[in-house]
């Protein structure tokens, strides 16, 4: 168990959530893989015990294409398709109301994340810092060519597309740094366009608040 | 007359030339489709080579084995050559090859067309080699988004070579679809209902009438890229009101069709394969074709699912979300309907089976990772990673290859007269399918662990390592197996023992041809009573040898085949085939030279070689048709017919409609485009709109009346035999829809703002150009049929030119109608309120 | 030809109204009907798709009722009952693709 734990982390796993989006997402995707696996058993079963029999024998049509071709698929669809519609709703998170935006503009190829502060603005590059434990309004816009925003310890990503501005909400629990990355391929600096998020705990935060050194 | 004496008739009149002359005017179907198999088997090797190059980079972190700019141009043109070179011409030559032989004719519907296309694959192929090899090879990824591709970011040639290369091998796609379709529907063997067509035909009928609609959009979105790049027209550009999702919308509108078009035909070697295997007929073939009718429609509902991350409203996302689901109970009720078959007869565990039980392993798994993809949140986290990469490889590899392979090893006797040896085909099979299973399997865990696509390195320590290592080692084993399975091959085609005439005891016509393939496939064509025409003792092959059915002889020196009634299947015409040609390979050259004239920025010549294809495309159309009525004629079994001069819904009718179909898409597509950055922007509305023209609009609208009226005028005259009344009154109607172009022409010179400012004015002369163009187009084909009265073409029997005619004219004066109220709405509405 | 429009024209259906509300969505959200609350926590655009989602249901309905009172298919079975499940699966289509229209619309 340690084991398979052991593997499944990493800076950038998104098997190892350190927010509620990503944490949501990890058990639709446990309940989407088990789903898949019932179905997987089921039909590659009856392909096995077809495929064993060595003698004709009368197959009820009705049964196979209205219970296996139409009903088994139709359940599990649904069922698969409410959660995840109502879980995305959640998410995406339209009655929300974010504790902090944060704009983060992308360009070939680095990321540079700006905040609203009492005297202006303050700004950094490759490095987004965030208060730990609460809910951030990310304001994803591009000057140049698609990025996309992820940080898979957080949440799913979204696009930086030039032209307009996109929202995703991430929150980290804990203090901690997460890594991100440009998702979306943006040229020969794609692979490199990394970026890190930082979790201040509550002391910190305030100290970062009135101006001090992150 | 005796069996022999038939055949040496026949084969005078269908075979090839010899020699060189042969290999560039033979239209044979059976030649094309092996060659187009052949191609894109060396197009599957190079595609295979440079995944193993990727692979290669990837096996460990921080490889110094090539650099970025490389490794673009490595997965770009391994996804451009996998989709474009590879997927789509293989089945297409399966189709080309099998369709006759299956539905019982002598032919495709348009062979011309089918050597055209070849071409224009065969030299837009060389396009994108030629480019790679001197490391000019498109780097944008295969699906080459905007602004990525645009000029600013991709200043060199790379991203031309992709959008004309593609689209030159597009057109032979667009050629192949629309001759696939008549063929289905029209050239079938009398007796063969569509409730009697082999389950085969149904998938390549749904598969080709897909690819008549979901082309059009790419194609779209090329040309539209390309005009920008060359011109700096900005339909992708925020800065001046285009819009980069707008590339997207309009590359997956083909882009996800285009999986189950690669799809299909594969499912479709599987009904025809597995009932074979287990001696059990297909059951459910009511379920089936009814599933694969709506996974045709339902497939066009998904394209979003692409683009989950892009900020579309999530309302949007779960209505494409629940599509994406839905298309799975289509693909299920095959799924069971195969199973039913399996469970209801003897399964053999021969070779094709082997294949086809590794498909439903694979394919399973790609297909229920891809209901997983299909749930937004889950998507929000993997789409972009190595996780979509291991289940687009599941779909394409266990959904496409694996049938497909079955359906060589089924069809290898068909198709060379040789088996292959049981042991090396084994050992292939398992190489391919632990190598597949060891390179995906584990992809999808990289890709859970953050891995996203497309990275040329990766720095340790991110538990990607090992995942990457197996994959690479697997994909290394998947190599051999593939090699094992040439090898397989080419030993039995070189020494394989002599097959049987039907070695499968299969039911369907294609194993009633002599082997190997005669040129005219059948000394006489069956007359069909089920869907399972053979019988074992080959009573009907010998038979139709002997000539005892349809049109068991030679007249005239014509190639005859018998077209059909769609839906009942009775014989309704004598089809007459055109011969060997010179015109598709030089027509194929001269559009060549149009998108190299593209490609070097030579904008000169373009228009120089779109008037060569023209007065080609003129020669094409005279080099048809017949100069005096016959009247119906005897085609065996006591039965008479006319020929397809004379007759009502001949092939090329059928053929302009499916043609206008495409072309409706595209225009179709346009106005989606318009409307989609009219309403999404940014930067709309544009800083002037153009008035709406009251003069032009009459001016337009009256002329088109008159041309709409001369040419009923026309018509009905060369239906009476009135030939100089019938010419004059063509005349009149080609004055008119000049009149037509030229009043769109001065209402765009004067009307419309530069195309360069902003995406509107870009947009709005795209319109103009596409009505002029049609214009251009109906009015070579007005003239043509005033010509073709004069020298005696037209008859009152004979009215299949003037007809298809018609059809082009009506559609071009809607068109061009529609073209000013669509430039005109924005302003009109801003002008009323 | 006759035959294989009836065959499609279910689906056709389906497509047609899958169309149409994708596009009203997406014209009701450039409109701004997604910020313009009518009976909370829907709003303005839910209170369009919902009425044009079943309108296209009705009109599938309509469509199968029709197909199924048919009889001059008879002779032809497999092709009956293609027609009848291409016919059943546009309104299939249309239940269930369209359902998402009673989410509360708010364009984000």
């Amino acid at each position: 168990m340690t084991l398979i734990a052991g593997g499944c982390s990493g800076p950038l796993s998104a098997l190892d959530p350190a927010g509620p989006a990503a944490a949501s997402i990890l058990t639709l995707m446990s309940v989407l893989l088990g789903l898949a696996a019932v179905s997987f058993v089921v039909i590659f079963g009856i392909f096995l015990l077809a495929l064993r029999r060595n003698r004709s024998r009368e197959a009820s049509l009705r049964l196979f294409m209205i219970g296996g071709g139409l009903a088994f698929p139709l359940v599990l669809l649904t069922v698969a398709t409410v959660y995840a519609v109502v879980l995305g709703e959640r998410i995406v998170g339209a009655r929300t109301d974010a504790d902090l935006t944060v704009e983060a503009t992308a360009q070939q190829w680095r990321w540079q994340f700006t905040r609203q502060t009492a005297g202006g603005s303050a700004s950094r590059t490759g490095i987004l810092d965030i208060p730990a434990g609460r809910t951030i309004e990310v304001r994803v816009a591009s000057t140049d060519v698609i990025h996309s925003f992820w940080v898979p310890r957080l949440g799913g990503k979204i696009d930086a597309i030039p032209g307009t501005v996109n929202r995703i909400l991430i929150r980290a629990d804990v203090p901690g740094r997460y890594g991100g990355v440009c998702a979306e391929f943006c040229g020969t600096g794609h692979t490199g366009m990394d970026f890190t998020v930082v979790a201040h705990d509550a002391d910190a935060w305030a100290r970062i608040e009135n101006g001090g050194e992150p | 007359m005796s069996a022999l004496k038939l055949h040496g008739e026949l084969d005078v009149i269908w075979r090839p030339e010899r020699g060189w002359r042969g290999v560039l005017t033979n239209v044979n179907h059976s030649d094309l489709g092996i060659r187009f198999m052949v191609a894109a088997g060396v197009y599957f090797a190079i595609g295979g080579v440079l995944a193993m190059l990727i692979r290669a980079q990837l096996a460990t972190p921080r490889s110094a084995f090539v650099g970025p700019e490389i490794y673009n141009q490595l997965f770009t043109m391994h996804g451009s050559l996998m989709m474009f070179m590879f997927a789509i011409p293989f089945f297409e030559g399966l189709a080309m090859y099998m369709l006759p032989k299956l539905l019982g004719a002598r032919d495709l519907a348009f062979p011309r067309l089918s050597a055209f296309g070849w071409w224009c694959y065969l030299f837009g192929g060389f396009i994108l080699l030629t480019a790679m090899a001197l490391g000019l090879a498109p780097d944008g990824g295969w699906f080459m988004y905007t602004p990525l591709a645009s000029k600013t970011y991709t200043p060199g040639i790379n991203a031309d070579v992709w959008l004309l290369g593609v689209t030159f091998v597009e057109v032979s796609a667009v050629c192949a679809s629309i001759e696939i379709t008549v063929t289905v529907l029209k050239l079938r063997a009398p007796g063969m209902s569509l409730g009697r067509m082999p389950i085969f035909a149904w998938y390549i009928l749904v598969t080709a009438l897909m690819m008549v609609v979901g082309f059009p959009p790419l194609i779209l979105a090329s040309t539209l890229l390309e005009i920008e790049r060359a011109f700096g027209w900005p339909f992708f550009d925020p800065e001046r009101g285009g819009n980069p999702l707008l590339w997207q919308h309009l590359f997956w509108l083909f882009g996800h069709p285009e999986v189950y078009i690669i799809f299909l035909p594969a499912a479709g070697v599987v009904s025809t394969v597995l009932p074979v295997m287990v001696r059990q007929a297909l059951l459910g073939y009511g379920w089936v074709v009814g599933s694969i009718l709506v996974l045709g429609f339902f497939s066009f509902g998904l394209w979003v699912h692409h683009m989950f991350a892009t900020g579309i409203p999530h309302l949007a996302l779960a209505l494409f979300s629940a599509a994406s689901a839905l298309v799975a109970v289509p693909t299920v009720v095959q799924l069971f309907a195969w199973l039913a078959t399996m469970w209801a007869g003897r399964p053999q565990m021969r070779l094709p089976m082997l294949y086809i039980a590794g498909f439903f392993f694979n394919f399973l798994l790609g297909g229920l990772t891809g209901v997983m993809l299909a749930m937004v949140p889950f998507n929000w986290q993997v789409h972009d990673t190595a996780f979509v990469t291991a289940h687009l490889h599941y779909v394409l590899i266990g959904g496409f290859i694996f049938p497909m392979l079955a359906g060589v090893y089924y069809w290898l006797p068909r198709l060379s007269g040789r088996r292959t040896h049981p042991l090396l085909g084994k050992l292939a099979f398992w190489l391919i399918f632990t190598g597949f299973n060891a390179t995906f399997l584990v992809m999808h865990l990289t890709g859970l662990l953050g891995m996203p696509r497309r990275v040329y390195g990766y720095p340790g320590g991110l538990g990607w390592d090992w995942p990457n290592l197996i994959s690479s080692v697997g994909s290394f084993v998947m190599t051999f197996g593939f090699a094992t399975l040439v090898i397989d091959i080419g030993l039995a085609l070189a020494f394989g023992r002599r097959s049987s005439r039907n070695p499968w005891r299969a039911s369907t016509l294609e194993w009633a041809l002599p082997m190997p393939a005669p040129a005219y496939n059948l000394a006489s064509l069956p007359h069909v009573t089920s869907r399972d025409p053979l019988d074992r003792r080959h009573a009907l092959a010998q038979s139709l040898a002997r000539g005892e059915g349809y049109l068991g002889r030679s007249r005239d020196g014509l190639r005859e085949t018998i077209g059909v009634e769609m839906a009942s299947g009775a014989a309704s015409e004598i089809v007459i085939l055109p011969g060997n040609s010179w015109l598709p390979v030089v027509t194929a050259l001269a559009l060549g030279g149009f998108f190299l004239a593209l490609l070097f920025g030579v904008y000169w010549l373009a228009p120089v070689a779109l008037v060569i294809v023209g007065a080609l495309a003129w020669r094409w159309a005279v080099t048809l048709g017949a100069d005096r009525d016959l009247g119906a004629l005897p085609i065996g079994r006591g039965e008479a017919v006319p020929p397809h001069h004379e007759a009502k819904e001949a092939p090329g009718w059928w053929g302009s409609i499916f043609a206008l179909v495409t072309d409706a898409t595209f225009f179709a597509s346009l106005l989606f485009g318009y409307a989609f950055l009219a309403a999404i922007g940014p930067g709309w509305p544009p800083p002037r709109l153009v008035e709406p023209s009251l003069g032009a609009s009459a001016i337009l609208a009256s002329a088109a009346l008159v041309a709409l009226l001369a040419e009923r005028a026309g018509f009905a005259a060369a239906g009476r035999g009135e030939r100089e009344a019938a010419t004059r009154a063509y005349r009149v109607a080609c004055a008119a829809l000049l009149a037509c172009a030229g009043a769109l022409l001065v209402f765009g010179l004067l009307g419309l703002p530069s195309p360069r400012q902003h995406a509107y004015g870009a947009v709005t002369w795209v319109m103009l150009g596409y009505g002029l163009v049609h214009g251009a187009i109906a009015l070579a084909m007005l003239a043509f049929v005033a010509r073709r009265i004069g020298t005696g073409f037209v008859s009152p029997a004979r009215m299949l030119e003037p007809r298809v005619v018609r059809l082009w004219l009506h559609y071009t004066l809607a068109a061009m109608l529609l073209v000013l109220v669509a430039i005109a709405l924005p302003g009109a509405a801003s002008w009323r309120w | 030809m006759a035959l294989v429009m009836r065959l499609m024209v279910a689906l056709l259906l389906w497509a047609a109204g899958f169309s149409a509300l994708y596009a009203v969505h997406g014209l009701g959200c450039g409109l701004g009907w997604g910020d313009r609350p009518a009976l909370p926590p829907f709003t303005l655009l839910n209170l369009v798709l919902v009425p044009l989602w079943l309108l296209f249901l009705a009109l599938a309905l309509l469509l199968l009722r029709r197909e199924a009172r048919r009889r001059d298919l008879d002779s032809r079975p497999a092709i009956r009952r293609a027609t009848l499940a291409a016919g059943w699966a546009g309104l299939l289509g249309l239940v269930f693709m369209g359902a998402p229209v009673l989410l509360p619309a708010h364009c984000l």
